[in-house]
């Protein structure tokens, strides 16, 4: 049987440019006189175990179209984009004399199974991770929620390659107008692209030049129940291994989720750390500057006289001092994090011991220098979030530029802003600064 | 879109426009500043810079001289490879010849510019004001602190050193019920300097000077007493580990009369064989009584009430009588003391002889 | 949250930020003793005015002051009574951002140009062009990151004073206070209030509202004013104190913490307390736009915010010395009793023949 015995044009012409691909395939059989046409990706499914479900048109009831409705998921009246879509995600589409159907095979084992997560560490607390399969993902997030009151809801946006985004919320917890402004969101983009964060976040009408991070992403299912029962809504892309949190608010910077497992003193205690972590991350660079450059009067003479010693022969003022070594720093970090696990320890090797001791020798820097920008990064990455870690070590160098300007009144004034900068952001109509995701209040 | 361009622009344009800050390798940062006059009434301003290298630090003085001390530092400046940054001043050395001129002018000089730190401490100097500064301390490598450590309660401090910061003096210098005593410093052979007593001042001029052992009275009088000291008298010595002084001022119309308690804990160190401790007691409140009377008459001919008699009087007097109170009030001011002794222990060994002690134990005295 | 408190936090910023700049030498210089009866006469009259104020406002939900006039009045009363508060506004703005700007020079940064350190005032538009509760919310943190930091040196420069230096303590009979200029320039500490009537929309305030704020005014504010004039006190005694120029800031000179870090207290102080000026200065542009948009010049706020910066900037520059804002703080006095004291009589003198002649 040829399709354009059948069909138009367009699904013969799709069908002929599928076949460019080797794992396409076009199977015809003849069941009890009657002919089908079986099309799919081979590398999507598996057809071997498939074919038991396809005994089940030989069986030939008159209603077999209903009675597999149910079992695999059967649609049936396609249309062109439909087959194409069908083929694409892993289907079979079938087609008849009397037209074409499409169901779920038996699929091939492509993503990993669940495990524990990859660049989440979680101490004492599940330590399932999200995987790249969207259905395993809502499974995980179910098995974990077990409440009648998680609403899961799906998109489907994109126009060359579609993607599945499923929206998550408990009924009842999440802000009313929260929600239908992301269901808003979601549903008028359906003809954009969501194939990665970036534009995601652009179909959520996030700002582009924000420093601040607006969702946030974690690869931890019982992270994920917290943000629900908090009220916020959880967002799954399809082969995306992470749920994205909208909103974040500024108490995602230092508190885990994690931490609820633990006892509640211990809880605050590591929560006050990461406070302290954030402010020394943002802020030292800054106070060094200020101190050394412009109000050393601030510091104590023989602490000031330590540091002029150590800065004996720096040929550079402190601001570019602390500049060049910063950003030797950030690309130990930026390097560090792409490398395979067996080079990594080389590079800490070159860039801590190696670096860190002849660049202090060669008198290029300080040796406080060194020390308060390991300080630095150190705090820096106790915070909680990569995107949160990156607002922190973005949003010190403003602070460092005012700090050498102003000095001490400088790094105030830099926090300031920053303040002024944090209030102003609202993540559908919820203030960055806000404790609990609910509207107003303010 | 237009406030996160005003965010981006301000700074560059600051950046561009002001950026003059001097980083702190390429400032003096002087410790101490010595003042004295020379023959042609300029005054001769030192500094005394240390100069910290990787390893250990140097001393450096450096001197000019210039009717003003303004420009006399202007002029040090001129002479410095470094800019001089004046904030970290720990000590204003003012030789004694200068002081008796009078310190308006320094002080004055102080507190208006912004350059020195008001907690700076002051001094007088009896020895040569250059000598004094140039010389080493015993230890170079603490050169920078030694001379503040020396006023500093958590170092070198003893009850009988007075300390007065440039904002007390100031605060002396105008306020009309209370003065400051100001410590005389002399050079010494083996150590940088030795305390030899404090200057007390009227009319904003040093005019007498008081002993170290007067100083800690007026400590103990100013609330200031801390650590422990020693007093050694005919039958023992004690280490007085706490003092402190309830005045009562009474009488501003007619005579005007502070009454004070000093009330001292001792612990004794050691004494003669058979001495009483009621003995010490009244040994220790001669002295003491002594002491303080010998101190109020210097201190009412000279007009200078640095321990704070005014300030009891300060709710009775009127305006009229606030402004009087050194000149007319203060030499009338009848002043008694009292003192209290409270023996805590006598040290680690027990005494065998006491009078009190002595008749408690009776029984055990009888196996003796 | 955040939502519920910020305003009090403002509010208690507000206060802060007009405090400890002129205010502790104004009333050195009107009074020499019995400093107490001159604060308290201003804070009982504060605390009386902000009663009339939020009671107005609390008769009128969800209006804001200009509306109530609106409502009771015309636009043109409105016009007319709220041009002089635009002008207080203005010269509050430049008096802050200028005075405080001085202090910054003589405190911190000797070298650096008036007009480079007038550019803060950006800062404050930044703030001025978002929501109101943006700023709110901002103020909110900033008192929450830097109000310890305040307490922190006010503690530690107890170390330094000194009980007897309070007296006499018993009030000068005459009252000659009262006709001292400085004692009218001090009011300029007491006008914080203001600000509520124009926020009031988008801040909760109802009954159980007005009464927090005047337990907050009664609890942390009045105790502010006493500390700025008792700490310089104690510390000093009058008569070196009335000599300073900011008995606050030289207070904070005095101390000497040899367990911490840092030698110098002041900066900090002076650092912390711009930071609750330009927020301040960030609500004065909001409130002052928002005025100017709703009763003078029908275009968009952020453009008159913008203006009202620029303005403020060149006005803050033109001054070019410390002698010329006192003498600005002088010749602001009649708007600012105006502002302070006759405004919200006013404001309540309209409500009640308004209700008078609507139950009639």
């Amino acid at each position: 049987m040829r399709i354009n015995d059948i069909f138009p044009k367009d699904i013969q012409n799709k069908m002929e440019s599928f076949q460019a691909n080797e794992d396409f395939r076009q199977e015809q059989r003849i069941i009890k006189g009657k002919r089908y046409l079986f099309c799919y990706f081979v590398t999507l499914v598996d057809i071997a175990n498939t074919n038991e479900a396809i005994h089940l048109f030989s069986e030939g009831e008159e209603d077999w179209k209903e009675l597999l409705k149910g079992q695999l998921n059967l649609s049936i009246d396609l249309s062109v984009s439909d087959i194409v879509d069908a083929i694409v995600g892993g289907r079979i589409v079938c087609f008849m004399e009397d037209g074409s159907v499409a169901f779920d095979p038996v699929g091939q084992k492509i993503s990993r199974t669940i495990s524990t997560p990859q660049n989440e560490n979680a101490i004492q607390s599940p330590t399932q991770g999200f995987i790249e399969d969207y259905q395993t993902n809502l499974g995980v997030l179910r098995f974990q929620m077990k409440s009648p009151d998680l609403i899961i809801k799906s998109y489907q946006l994109g126009l060359s390659s579609k993607k599945k985004i499923a929206l998550c919320h408990i009924e009842g917890a999440i802000d009313e107008q929260l929600l239908s402004d992301i269901v808003d969101c979601l549903s008028s983009s359906q003809s954009k692209n969501a194939n990665n964060i970036q534009q995601l976040l652009k179909i959520l009408g996030q700002d582009k030049f924000s420093i601040v991070p607006t969702t946030i992403t974690t690869e931890l299912p019982s992270e994920a129940e917290t943000h629900l029962n908090q009220g916020k809504a959880v967002l799954f892309l399809e082969g995306f291994p992470y749920a994205i949190v909208v909103p974040a608010l500024v108490t995602d910077i230092w508190s885990i989720k994690a931490d609820y497992n633990i006892p509640y003193v211990f809880m605050a205690f590591v929560r006050i750390l990461r406070v302290f972590g954030l402010t020394i991350g943002v802020v030292s660079p800054g106070l060094y500057v200020a101190f050394v450059s412009v109000n050393p009067e601030v510091l104590r003479i023989q602490l000031a006289l330590s540091i002029a010693a150590s800065r004996e022969g720096v040929p550079y003022p402190a601001l570019l001092e602390v500049l060049f070594l910063l950003i030797i720093l950030e690309l130990i970090v930026e390097a560090i994090v792409r490398l395979p696990k067996s080079i990594g320890p080389t590079i800490t090797m070159v860039g801590g011991v190696i670096l860190g001791q002849a660049i202090v020798q060669a008198k290029l820097v300080s040796n406080m220098l060194t020390i308060v920008l390991a300080a630095t990064t150190i705090a820096n990455f106790s915070l909680n979030g990569i995107q949160n870690m990156t607002f922190i070590r973005i949003s010190k160098y403003g602070i460092l530029l005012l700090s050498a300007i102003f000095g001490f009144l400088g790094l105030v004034i830099g926090m300031v802003i920053l303040c002024i900068y944090m209030a102003r952001i609202e993540i559908f109509g919820i203030p960055y600064f806000n404790l609990h995701p609910k509207k107003g209040g303010s | 879109m237009k406030s996160r361009l005003l965010l981006v622009l301000l700074p560059l344009l600051l950046l561009s426009a002001c950026w003059d800050s001097k980083d702190i390798n390429k400032r003096a940062l002087p410790i101490a500043l010595g003042i004295s006059k020379n023959e042609n009434h300029n005054y001769k301003v030192g500094l005394r810079i240390p100069e910290p290298h990787n390893s250990s630090t140097n001393i450096r003085y450096v001197q000019a001289e210039a009717p003003t001390i303004g420009q006399a530092i202007e002029r040090i400046r001129m002479k410095m490879a470094d800019d001089i940054d004046l904030l970290h001043l720990k000590l204003i050395l003012i030789s004694e010849p200068l002081a008796k001129e009078g310190l308006r002018d320094i002080v004055e000089y102080a507190m208006q510019s912004n350059s020195i730190q008001p907690k700076a401490m002051v001094a007088i100097v009896r020895s040569d004001m250059s000598k004094f500064l140039s010389s080493m301390d015993e230890d170079g490598e603490e050169a920078g602190q030694g001379l503040s450590d020396f006023f500093s309660k958590q170092a070198g401090w003893t009850p009988h050193i007075a300390t007065a910061k440039i904002w007390e003096v100031y605060r002396a210098l105008y306020f009309y019920t209370e003065d400051i005593a100001i410590p005389i410093l002399n050079k010494d052979e083996e150590t940088m300097f030795q305390f030899v007593g404090s200057a007390i001042l009227h009319e904003k001029k040093m005019v007498d000077s008081i002993t170290p052992d007067e100083t800690l009275l007026y400590n103990i009088f100013q609330g200031k007493y801390d650590d422990a000291h020693m007093e050694v008298m005919n039958h023992a010595s004690v280490l007085v580990v706490d003092a402190n002084v309830k005045m009562k001022a009474t009488g501003i119309e007619q005579t005007p009369k502070v009454s004070s308690k000093l009330k001292v804990v001792v612990t004794i160190e050691e004494m003669k064989e058979g001495t009483m401790q009621s003995v010490i007691e009244e040994e220790l409140s001669k002295l003491l009584k002594k002491r303080f009377d010998l101190l109020t008459k210097k201190l009412k001919t000279n007009h200078s009430d640095i321990l704070g008699f005014g300030q009891r009087f300060r709710n009775q007097m009127s305006d009229a009588q606030l402004k009087a109170w050194r000149d007319d009030i203060y030499p009338k001011l009848e002043t008694e003391l009292r003192v209290e002794v409270v023996i805590r222990n006598e040290g680690s060994i027990k005494s065998e002889i006491g009078d009190v002690k002595a008749y408690k134990l009776e029984p055990l005295k009888g196996r003796k | 949250m955040i939502g519920k408190i910020a305003h009090y936090f403002t509010f208690i910023m507000i206060h802060i930020s007009l405090l400890f700049l002129v205010y502790p030498e104004n009333i050195f210089e009107s009074t020499s003793k019995g400093h107490w009866l001159p604060i308290l006469i201003g804070c009982i009259l504060e605390f009386l005015l902000l009663w009339l104020y939020l009671r107005v406002l609390v008769a009128f939900p969800k209006l804001d002051v200009i509306e109530i006039i609106n409502v009771t009045a015309s636009v043109w009363v409105s016009r007319v009574l709220l041009l002089p508060i635009v002008f207080h506004f203005f010269t509050c703005i430049i008096l802050l951002i200028r005075s405080h700007v001085e202090i910054v020079t003589i405190v911190l940064c000797p070298n650096m140009p008036i007009w480079v350190l007038m550019l803060l005032i950006g800062i404050s538009l930044f703030a001025a062009l978002s929501d109101i509760s943006a700023i709110l919310r901002a103020s909110c943190v900033v008192a929450f990151i830097f109000i310890p930091v305040i307490i922190f040196c006010f503690i530690s420069s107890l170390q330094n004073i000194e009980l007897p230096n309070m007296m006499p303590i018993s009030p000068s009979n005459s009252f000659s206070f009262l006709q001292s200029p400085k004692f009218h320039s001090s009011f300029f500490a007491f006008g914080g209030y203001l600000v509520l009537g124009f926020i009031r929309p988008y801040i909760p305030l109802e009954v159980p509202q007005k009464w927090r704020y005047l337990q907050i005014f009664a609890i942390v504010i009045v105790p502010l004013f006493f500390i700025s004039i008792y700490l310089p006190l104690l510390v000093f005694g009058q008569e070196p104190v009335s000599k300073y120029l900011f008995p606050m800031i030289e207070a904070m000179e005095t101390i000497d913490l040899y367990w911490l870090v840092f030698e110098r207290v002041t900066i900090f102080y002076v650092a912390v307390t711009l930071s609750f000026v330009i927020m301040y200065i960030s609500l004065l542009i909001w409130v002052s736009s928002l005025i100017l948009q709703k009763l003078y010049l029908p275009i968009s706020r952020n453009k008159l915010a913008i203006c009202v910066a620029l303005v403020c900037y060149v006005g803050g520059n033109l001054i070019r010395s410390w002698d010329e804002i006192e003498w600005l703080l002088f010749n602001d006095t009649v708007i600012r009793f105006y502002s302070i004291i006759a405004f919200p009589c006013l404001l309540s003198l309209l409500t009640f023949i308004h209700r008078r002649r609507t139950t009639a």
